[in-house]
């Protein structure tokens, strides 16, 4: 490889470094979103309990459907993607009694679960993001 | 990190963010102060029909 070559190299190696960066910014902005309500991305803010549960619900979903592609692409074994699965039925109930639980009028008992199902997807994005190896 | 899982997951996210915005937005506009249960049934609807697709994928894997 000629000093030439290779500084393109580097620069192209320097331009990739920028997207797991770009993807942990944007990551970041969108779970900061869910949290606080980002008005000025155009998103509406979750401020009742429906409208987080709303927001979980729908992250749940897109665990799922992250893990469904990655699993149809090689990325991530069915092995893996079992376990991913059965955390995310976890999660899933939670959220099912917390919806539950907040009909009943027991707000607090309810943020309760929500907070609990929430850590637990947080978690599964983590692992998704970070997971190494196909099947 | 898995760039591509993150990229998927970032989509989805994205997706279902927008998605969910989009009620909120029409509950205000309609002078409501919640959505409808039945906007929460339309997304746990999607939710069961995510977790099928799932299941699917992870039994194909397996063989």
């Amino acid at each position: 490889m000629t000093v030439t070559h290779f500084t393109i190299w580097n620069q192209n190696m320097r331009k990739l470094t920028l997207i797991p960066m770009f993807l942990i910014a944007s990551l970041a902005i969108l779970a900061l979103s869910q949290l606080t309500g980002c008005e000025s991305l155009g998103l509406q803010p979750a401020n009742t309990f429906s409208e987080k549960l709303a927001y979980a619900y729908g992250t749940h979903t897109a665990v799922l459907k992250a893990t469904t592609e990655a699993v149809k692409a090689g990325a991530l074994s069915g092995a893996d993607a079992t376990q991913v699965l059965s955390l995310a039925d976890q999660s899933r109930q939670l959220l099912d009694a917390a919806r539950a639980i907040s009909t009943s009028g027991d707000a607090n008992g309810a943020t309760t679960k929500l907070v609990l199902a929430t850590a637990i997807l947080t978690q599964l994005q983590t692992y998704l993001q970070t997971h190494h190896g196909g099947p | 990190m898995n760039v591509a899982i993150a990229l998927s997951l970032l989509i989805q996210l994205s997706q279902q963010i927008q998605q969910i915005s989009a009620l909120i937005a029409k509950a205000k506009a309609e002078g409501r102060d919640e959505i409808t249960e039945a906007d929460i049934d339309a997304i746990v609807g999607d939710d069961d029909a995510a977790r099928a697709e799932l299941k699917a994928a992870i039994d194909k894997a397996v063989g």
